[in-house]
């Protein structure tokens, strides 16, 4: 066994040409899949960072299909009643305002209850967490803990920070612990912890705990031992059941069920699963096709070593230990290979975690395992993966060329007859493993450029998307005005002397305030069209009247906001067209009244005064939906300003900025950049899926290339005399040339037949991530075919050329 | 003969050097041969004379460095590429030592390769081939491939490969190389029977006894033409 290390490394160390083009190509192969391992690896694989994270469940609200978050009343009443679970914690996330503080900070909040900590497992660094008797008495426990990286960063891990004051939101909170480094709560992003009965002040809303019909925070839980996760769930049943009496709803609704699911589950987005288990399908096919070309180029290396082989032979080698050297040798490369793939897979993480697809955490669900850096890492598992993949693509592509090299027929080859064996690979007119080998290829490359293809026709189409707004030129900014601090008057006074200061700017064209932004809205809120009919969720957008000129979203009928519409004045509603055509069908809604319930104000009647363009609101790919706005002067809600400026908006950012703090120097400013920068962030998870599947066609197609070149390459070389006979025979040198690249052609082709059938087949995987393209588009299926044809002519071309240099002398040669 | 006065084939000065890691090697130095129109010519003489090299120039496989080739009247060493190509196709017709019967074609297809270059309709070539492959006794044979047939047919069925689109002159180097006697016997009776039927051939060989079937021989040394007798038949 040594010997035959011994030897594999002298042997691979005699053909260095070889030998680098064989790493080469194994580095991309391991490499891809060892870039995607590390991705499933982070994503998928890792547990949870909790305490025994499998007995964690996330405890959903149910209204028929809908989920609804929960309310204090509710949430309390299962707490009591339920047996299932150690412990039950409720939490929600908003965001909050930072002051004294060198710099105003807008902060990620997380409200949780006392059980929190414990039931995830989370230990302080510093100081002690919430106690179980500081979450109970609302607003009666204003203490707080703050992150490692706020403490590092803004404390400089002053450990004196324990029984410090901070002022959140214009009140004091007591700090009594700091968490530890990379707990950043359950959407990743919080810096500020406070006990969930701490709610009513926080937000400014009295009633937020005592009000059944608030829903407004998520619930987890943890597992008694002993109770299985169907178990817990079959015993919510009486609970949601206790919920309905207890709290009987106003209007028709299904009843109440609560769902148990487990958190692992809950907390991974599974189309990310899913995107992610196609791309390991895919780099599968880069390796297959990698080992392919490893498989090709050694057997022709065997053919050049039949002299070797055929002496080992004589001297009484058995077949056995020949296919012993040439596995070693071919294993000796995969690992040589791995190694180079594993630094291959060190920049597959920097693309991938660089295109992270944003995390599609809205509120009802954290999917915190997402594609971040912190968690897609080279590990131990994926340096295991590695070697284990190295080993076995070693002992894939090794196998065929060792059988075959090792059934030389000893006669034959010592006589060197031309011919014989080596005459049998050099052939690729009849069917030999080799063409059939390179036909596969030819075919797994044309299914991943297909998937290739419809995803990256999908970003084309997504990115072309109008979304019924012009979002050129704008720039956004976001300040939001403490509720406690600013009466809805006030916020109502703030906002308009900001708008006014920015109109003065220079080149200025349109100013708004709003709650949502084109391709970013996601309050919803019940309404219905009249007593007695249905309630109906629709998208809730309030916005400050410039809104409409600023985006260039048409009124279709009747008026838009003015001036006048304002508190006190009677409320004015627009309707999109959507909107229109659902909740008014066959009618004209324009002076019909609407009740509303809305931001916690009860309900209230506003009448319908227009009805205004469709504008995609549920992200760039979702068809738009049922949305009315409502005039910011009534709901002052929202905190988003857009500017429409005639030059570079970014230049506009300084003044935005200090428009803001010559109001109100202790509001912080965030999220300032354009509007079309805030969209490439919507369009990052199909980018994601369609740049990581383009580059690994991409490396398909060149691997097949190279695979190609080398099978027809060789095949010229073994067939020059035959090409010398031909052109002896009268044959152009066009004929030669279209000989060979008719050989690979022909190759290509029968990739293609086989490919085309399962590349429809195999993108039906790709539908629920395609935008407007269906998995069998022709355009797009035609366009691959093509483009491998041009390629499978690009690799025999090179070949071609030097048969065309052939000197038909060498018929006349007999060696 | 009515063309008597114009040979076939009309070498003068014929030169060959070949150029090989600054050693220079005179393959031919100087050669003047007349072939008439139905000759039987051999060439001979002893390895490394040039025999190979004068073929090749006679077949339009490689140029002269110097000298004048004329083939039916027309001078052809200057010719470009694709021009010799087309001659090579019509007017010559190889047959080599080693058969060089393209392995992956069955008989059918080898016979049937210069007339596809030539462009010949299906239905003529197919009628062409059938007569070719009579003509030397192989036309059981068509389907097998080349690997399925011993030496001196693989041979025959090259002679018909070469003769199949009736080419002025039909070339041949050493054709019985490869042959033990009988089947060298039987090309060569072959190549006789061709002969009487009026084609032209020249031929290199080192055996005397076929050597004396030719009208005429050219015995080379050391790229020159040191002998030309005519044989009495
Ligand atoms: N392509 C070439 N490059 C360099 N030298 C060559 C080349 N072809 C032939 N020669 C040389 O030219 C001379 C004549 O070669 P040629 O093949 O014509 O001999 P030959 O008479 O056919 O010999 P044989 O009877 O052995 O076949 C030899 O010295 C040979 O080495
Ligand atoms: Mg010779």
């Amino acid at each position: 066994m040594l010997r035959d290390l011994r030897f594999a490394v002298r042997s691979l160390l005699r053909s260095p040409g070889f030998t680098a083009v064989a790493i080469a190509t194994l580095a991309l192969g391991i490499g891809a899949n060892t870039t995607i391992f590390s991705l499933i690896n982070g994503v998928l694989l890792r547990p949870l960072p909790y305490h025994d994270p499998d007995k964690l469940v996330a405890l959903d609200l149910m209204s028929g299909r809908s989920q609804f978050p929960w309310s204090y009343p509710m949430f309390e009443d299962v707490r009591r009643d339920q047996r299932s679970f150690e412990s039950v914690a409720g939490f929600s996330t908003w965001s909050g305002n930072l002051t004294g503080v060198e710099n105003p900070l807008r902060l990620q909040v997380e409200l949780v209850s006392a059980s929190y900590f414990p039931m995830l497992g989370i230990e302080p660094a510093l100081g002690r967490v919430f106690r179980p008797e500081e979450d109970r008495e609302p607003n009666g426990h204003p203490l707080a803990l703050v992150s490692y990286r706020l403490w590092r960063e803004q404390y400089a891990r002053d450990p004196g920070i324990v029984g410090r004051t901070i002022h959140l939101n214009q009140l004091p909170y007591t700090v009594v612990g700091v968490m530890p480094p990379g707990f950043r709560g359950q959407t990743d992003d919080i810096d500020i912890w406070i006990p969930i009965t701490m709610a009513p002040s926080f937000y400014g809303i009295p009633r937020r705990l005592t009000n059944a019909w608030t829903f407004w925070f998520r619930v987890y839980a943890r597992l008694k031992p002993g109770v299985s996760l169907p178990q817990a769930s079959f015993q919510m049943a009486p609970l949601a059941k206790a919920i309905d009496v207890a709290h009987p709803h106003p209007n028709e609704m299904k009843p109440w069920q609560v769902r148990a699911n487990s958190l692992t589950e809950a907390k991974t987005d599974p189309a990310l699963r899913k995107s992610l288990m196609i791309m390991f399908a895919a780099v599968g096919f880069v390796l297959l096709i990698a080992c392919v070309n490893m498989a090709n180029l050694l057997m022709s290396r065997s053919v050049s070593r039949q002299k070797e082989v055929a002496v080992r032979l004589a001297v009484g080698a058995s077949r056995g230990a020949l296919i012993r050297q040439f596995l070693t040798e071919s294993v000796l490369l995969g690992l040589a290979g791995g190694v180079a793939g594993f630094f291959v897979a060190a920049y597959g993480i920097d693309l991938a975690t660089a295109l992270r697809p944003e995390a599609s955490g809205n509120f009802w669900a954290f999917y915190s395992r997402s594609v971040k850096a912190e968690s897609v890492q080279l590990d131990g598992y994926v340096l295991a993966f590695n070697i284990a993949l190295s080993i076995l693509a070693g002992v894939l592509f090794g196998l065929l060329p060792a059988l075959q090299a090792s059934k030389l027929d000893l006669n034959q080859a010592l006589k060197n007859v031309t011919g014989g064996w080596s005459a049998k690979w050099s052939s690729l007119r009849r069917p030999n493993s080799r063409s059939v080998l390179i036909t596969g290829e030819m075919a797994l490359a044309l299914v991943l450029l297909a998937g290739a293809g419809l995803m990256i026709e999908s970003f084309a189409r997504l990115l072309k998307t109008r979304i019924g707004a012009t979002t050129d030129h704008v720039l956004t900014a976001s300040v939001s005005l403490p509720l406690r601090q600013y009466s809805p008057e006030a916020a109502v006074r703030f906002q308009q002397q900001l708008l006014g200061r920015l109109e003065a700017a220079p080149g200025v064209q349109h100013v708004s305030v709003s709650n949502c932004l084109p391709a970013r809205g996601d309050e919803v809120t019940m309404m219905r069209t009249g007593e007695g009919k249905e309630w109906a969720a629709v998208g809730a957008r309030s916005v400050s009247p410039d809104y409409f000129a600023l985006f260039h979203i048409p009124l279709l009928r009747g008026r838009l906001f003015g001036g006048h519409d304002q508190a006190g004045a009677p409320k004015a509603l627009l309707l999109t067209e959507t909107a229109a055509r659902h909740l008014f069908p066959g009618e004209d809604p324009i002076g019909k009244h609407v009740e509303l319930q809305i931001w916690d104000t009860g309900e209230q009647v506003a009448e319908v005064i227009g009805i205004v363009g469709d504008v995609r609101y549920d992200g760039i790919e979702r068809p738009p939906g049922d949305d009315v706005y409502v005039s910011y002067w009534q709901y002052p809600y929202g905190a988003d300003v857009a500017v429409r400026t005639a030059g570079d908006p970014m230049s506009l950012a300084p003044y935005v900025r200090s428009a803001i703090h010559a109001l109100d120097k202790d509001l912080p400013v965030y999220g300032v950049e354009t509007m079309d920068r805030k969209l490439v962030d919507s369009t990052s998870r199909l980018r994601f899926s369609a740049v990581l599947l383009g580059v690994f066609a991409a490396l398909a197609l060149l691997l097949a290339a190279i695979g190609l070149y080398g099978v027809v390459a060789y095949s010229v070389a073994a067939r020059t005399r035959e090409i010398g006979i031909r052109l002896a025979l009268g044959a152009k040198r066009e004929d030669v040339f279209k000989l060979v690249v008719g050989d690979g052609l022909s190759l290509c082709l029968a990739g293609l037949v086989i490919g085309v059938p399962s590349a429809v087949a195999a993108t039906r995987v790709l539908s629920s991530f395609l935008y407007n393209t269906k998995p069998g588009d022709p355009i797009a299926f035609a366009a691959v075919s093509v483009l491998l044809v041009l390629v499978a002519l690009m690799a025999a071309y090179i070949p071609a050329r030097r048969a065309m240099q052939v000197d038909p002398m060498v018929a006349l040669r007999w060696e | 003969m009515a063309d008597g006065a114009v040979p076939l084939i009309h070498l003068e000065g014929v030169t060959k050097v070949f150029v090989t890691d600054e050693v220079e090697t005179h393959a031919l130095a100087g050669i003047h041969v007349d072939i008439n129109k139905g000759e039987y010519v051999s060439i001979s003489g002893p390895s490394g004379c040039g025999k190979s090299t004068l073929l090749a120039i006679l077949g339009l496989l490689d140029t002269p460095t110097d000298g004048t080739y004329i083939l039916n009247g027309k001078p052809v060493s200057g010719l470009k590429m694709q021009e010799r190509a087309r001659i090579r196709n019509r007017e010559i017709g190889f047959i080599f030592q080693a058969f060089n019967l393209i392995g992956d074609l069955t008989v059918y297809e080898n016979v049937e390769l210069p007339l596809t270059y030539r462009g010949t309709p299906g239905s003529e070539r197919k009628k062409l081939v059938h007569e070719a492959l009579e003509k030397v006794g192989m036309s059981h044979r068509v389907k097998h491939y080349p690997s399925q047939l011993s030496g001196g047919q693989q041979q025959r069925v090259a002679v018909a490969r070469a003769l199949v689109g009736s080419p002025s002159v039909l070339l041949a180097d050493e054709p019985t190389g490869n042959l033990d006697s009988a089947n060298g016997e039987a090309v060569m009776d072959l190549m006789r029977e061709l002969h009487r039927n009026g084609a032209t051939i020249v031929m290199v060989t080192h055996d005397p006894r076929y050597a004396r079937f030719a009208d005429r021989n050219i015995h080379l040394f050391d790229g020159r033409v040191v002998e030309e007798k005519m044989e009495v038949v």
